[in-house]
């Protein structure tokens, strides 16, 4: 009797997060207790507590008194807790389009005028231990889109996807794609401009003329109305306010590149206009050129073991990573893929096995590093104190292949639980129903 | 004296076409609802003139008359959207000078500022100037089918491109366009419309060219707040109707319909006009309903576009389409010979299993087509029905028909098919109810609107009467619906 008596007291306790898994469950209190800790900084991993209070990270070691209203995941010395993953390249949650392909300057589209928060690649990014993401425009132009970095607060709608501390960004590309997307265009009647790698320089240097016009012409509106005179404002054009976004520094470029005398070629450019480019994306050919990027100061997004599929990426060693970090660049391993993206601890750990990146630091590949390329890290990408709760919760080393993320936690609430999930598909193992198709249909 | 005898022969001849028929109508014998005694309704230029108890109207000696025993006072519906694609046809290129006779055609001449910025690709589809009223199209052929199915109203809106232009409100009735007009120029509509191969091709790009839009609507208004300022010093700026209508939009004195086709679009729409006042209808399928707090926290108003789910399962079939007559799809096929092959058996055992995973999708699609005007309406937000180009015109009863069905208020569909809610910018030019001096615009059923069974009988617009199938015969009749 007095074991039903408390299996009925405990049931709704042990039920709950699985009954509101599908918008997030917690009040944002957690304690991680006798956890293997992975802070995501150069420290060792140590066995020892982590509380979250109001989703901030507020403790960490052996935490004592643990304030009322607290959820407790037990680790038993067991679970390895680890800062939430950040996907550097992501172009999952996107509705009606990625690539604004239609001419080589788009950088008044927004990303997140697009955002689809039902795309189920958010919850299962969240399975794979991700809590942030960098959304991208695509490449099929030379000056993209802006950029989105969202947490993958699954349920939530597209505004509450948005991390609005992030500062926005636009997506460069170079190369292949930028050259072959004006072919073939329905409704064109000749191949598009630019047509080569020289022309995609000159695409970016007239772009930025142009903006620099721009400026005179509101400069000069400006004297004019501090001298009384000429009182009709300039027109505003959205694409170019976008572009001198980047020659303030107010927004950072992102650029897709691969080869490393295109790489040379777009910090030439910014450099010649005054601004810095925050990161290489892709950039499978900076082991060449790494001095020189950590020279212009620009971060790496590339990949553990992921080339070859076009010319311009076959000059990729997995060394790559490694070689860039020893000469002061921050580097980070990103999916660019719906379904990489799952595993990008995995990604990290390869470039371990592979690439000789040394072991301590692998987890920063994917967390803290990611965090400083979108100068986020002052409030994600490690486990510190005042910094956000975002955490992975693993049953093994999060290095380890074997490992699996079980919990995954945004500013102290629950997103996804391992264990409910398996429950709750049953028979069904096909995971959640995609919107989209719906939609479609 | 022929001079005054002219001019009152010209005033008159427009007044005339107004008021459509001169012969007065009397309706006689028709309830109001049902159990209810019955009365007759005297119409005359196109307004009820008198509505008294059955024999107490004196019948004027050139009045038609209609003997309406047995039927119903019903409303009239509207159809809130008829989209209609007033487009332009893309035009190859023509080359500047002719090629002579078997010489090779040149490309016309581009610079390479044509290839870098593509932006005037959007223009083609963006007319803020352009008026549904303008055009022939908003006469559309499908009226009479509209007729039948008791929609007495319409509003003809243009095409779904980025910005289309402004609707027009009217009625159905068969008689010259410029009597049937009840708003000339109703709301801008816009949509996200993108194309491949064509700035712009994503929903992000067809945002931006809106963004871009209101940002030189905006200057175009402070331009012209600074020009009526400052005495001199300032140009006049130059006209522009279509930057005028964005304005009046952004400002809240024009209502703006965007068309959508999915619930990510509307609210990204609502997003797109947060921090304006303009009052904005969002039109599109049933799944729009899915985002009904967001429509109702932003005061939009809905027009569902009653767009019926294509279905394979047969049950799910009939329960949207009535009435049903047995279909032979639903008869289970004999099984085959070679049934015990164990690899047929697996095959089909497989198809089994893809026909239940379909099944349940088809019923999750079913169940938010049919629960849409619910949310909404359990939401508070106005709505209205539309029908769709690929549908038919009596879908917009059926579907308010099924709504009411799945729990929607009688009262709130009846709004919803009458577009008399009164915060959906157009109820306030449609004369609802029949009363003494407003115009004469209405059905006559031969049994409650809600039931499947009933048929309209008659339409009247503007006065004018339309008998659209034979009066009932008491019992025994056929089963009504659609389809």
């Amino acid at each position: 009797m007095k074991r039903i008596a408390m299996m009925l007291v405990l049931v709704p306790f042990i039920s709950l997060p699985f009954a509101a898994q599908d918008k997030g469950w917690g009040s944002g209190h957690v304690l991680f207790r006798d956890v293997i800790v992975h802070m995501g900084t150069a420290t060792r991993p140590f066995l020892g507590d982590v509380l979250i209070r109001s989703g901030r990270v507020a403790d960490l070691g052996w935490v004592r008194d643990v304030p009322d209203g607290t959820r407790i995941v037990e680790g038993r010395g067991e679970l390895h807790v680890m800062p939430g993953i950040i996907d550097c390249h992501s172009h999952i949650a996107l509705a009606g389009g990625l690539n604004e392909s239609t001419g080589p300057v788009t950088p008044e589209v927004r990303i997140r005028d697009a955002l689809r928060p039902d795309d189920p690649s958010i919850y299962r990014a969240l399975a794979g231990g991700v809590t942030m993401a960098h959304l991208l425009h695509g490449s099929a132009n030379v000056i993209g889109g802006q950029d989105a970095v969202i947490k993958l607060r699954w349920g939530a709608d597209a505004d509450g996807l948005v991390y609005k501390k992030a500062p926005p960004g636009v997506k460069f590309a170079l190369g292949e794609n930028p050259r072959r997307s004006n072919r073939n265009t329905p409704g064109a009647d000749r191949q598009g401009y630019p047509r080569s790698r020289m022309g995609v320089e000159q695409i970016l240097r007239r772009a930025f003329q142009d903006a620099l016009n721009y400026r005179d012409t509101w400069l000069t509106y400006k004297r004019e109305v501090s001298e009384g005179s000429g009182r009709v404002p300039p027109r505003r054009d959205l694409r170019m306010e976008a572009l001198l976004g980047i020659l303030d520094g107010r927004i950072m470029v992102h650029c897709h590149c691969y080869r490393a005398d295109e790489i040379l070629m777009v910090m030439r450019v910014a450099e010649d206009f005054g601004f810095r480019v925050a990161t290489l994306q892709h950039v499978l050919e900076g082991y060449k050129v790494a001095e020189d990027i950590a020279r212009h100061g620009a971060g790496a997004s590339t990949f553990s073991d992921w080339w070859g599929y076009k010319f311009e990426a076959y000059d990729a060693i997995p060394y790559n990573a490694e070689l860039m970090r020893r000469k002061g660049v921050v580097v980070t391993i990103n999916s660019d893929s719906a379904d990489h993206i799952r595993r990008l601890n995995i990604e990290a750990a390869k470039t371990v096995k592979y690439g000789g990146y040394p072991r301590n630091l692998a987890l920063q590949l994917v967390t803290l590093n990611a965090a400083k390329q979108l100068h986020i890290d002052r409030w994600v990408g490690s486990l510190e104190i005042g910094k956000d709760g975002d955490v992975a919760v693993f049953d093994g080393d999060p290095l380890d292949d074997r490992s699996k993320c079980v919990m995954t936690f945004i500013e102290g609430i629950q997103y996804f639980d391992r264990r409910s999930d398996l429950r709750k598909r049953g028979g069904n193992r096909r995971g959640p129903v995609d919107s989209d198709q719906e939609a479609t249909r | 004296m022929k001079v005054l005898a002219i001019l009152i022969l010209l005033v008159a001849a427009p007044a005339g076409i107004v008021c459509q028929d001169s012969q007065p109508l009397l309706i006689r014998n028709v309830k109001r609802a049902p159990g209810r005694p019955t009365v007759d309704i005297l119409i005359r230029r196109g307004l009820v003139e008198a509505i008294g108890p059955s024999g107490t109207l004196q019948r004027p000696f050139d009045a038609q008359v209609f003997d309406g025993k047995g039927l119903l006072l019903g409303p009239v519906f509207l159809d809130a959207c008829v989209l209609a694609n007033l487009a332009p046809k893309p035009t190859a290129p023509v080359a500047k000078t002719p090629p002579r006779d078997g010489a090779p055609t040149s490309p016309p001449l581009r610079s390479v500022d044509d290839d870098i910025d593509t932006r005037p690709a959007a223009l083609d589809r963006l007319h803020p100037d352009r008026r549904r009223i303008d055009t022939q199209a908003w006469d559309a052929a499908g009226d009479e089918p509209r007729r039948r199915a008791g929609i007495a109203w319409a509003l003809y809106a243009p095409a779904t491109e980025l910005c289309g232009g402004s609707g027009v409100l009217a009625t159905t009735a068969a008689v010259p366009r410029r009597s049937r007009v009840l708003a000339s120029d109703l709301g801008l509509f816009f949509a996200l419309d993108r194309r491949r191969g064509r700035y712009p091709s994503t929903t992000m790009g067809a945002i931006a060219v809106h963004r871009q839009l209101f940002a030189d609507a905006q200057r175009q208004q402070a331009w012209k707040a600074a020009h009526s300022r400052a005495t001199s010093g300032v140009p006049r700026p130059p006209f522009e109707p279509g930057l005028a209508r964005v304005e009046e939009v952004l400002d809240g004195r024009r209502p703006a319909f965007f068309v959508c086709r999915t619930e990510h679009e509307a609210r990204r729409v609502l997003a797109l006009f947060r921090g304006t006042k303009g009052r904005l209808v969002i039109a599109g399928p049933p799944r729009l309903a899915r985002a009904g707090d967001a429509f109702a926290k932003a005061q939009a108003g809905v027009v569902l576009q009653a767009e019926f789910p294509e279905v394979t399962d047969p049950v799910l079939r009939r329960r949207l389409h009535r009435p049903q007559s047995p279909e032979k799809s639903s008869a289970r096929p004999a099984p085959s010979a070679d049934s015990k092959d164990p690899e047929t058996k697996a095959l089909e055992a497989w198809i089994r299993a893809e026909r239940r995973i379909v099944r349940e999708r088809e019923k999750t699609t079913v169940q938010t087509f049919l629960n849409a005007p619910m949310r909404l309406s359990e939401a508070g937000v106005p709505f209205a029905f539309a029908t769709t180009a690929r549908g038919k015109a009596d879908d917009l009863l059926s579907y308010a028909r099924l709504a009411v069905e799945a729990g929607l208020s009688q009262p709130a569909a009846r709004r919803a098919l009458t577009g008399a809610d009164k915060r959906l910018p157009f109820s306030r030019a449609l004369d609802q109810g029949v009363r003494p001096g407003h115009t004469a615009t209405f059905t006559l059923l031969d049994g409650p609107l809600w039931s499947w069974n009933t048929r309209i009988q008659a339409v009247v617009i503007d006065g004018r009467l339309e008998v659209l199938a034979e009066k009932p015969s008491g019992k025994g009749k056929t089963k009504g619906g659609r389809r």
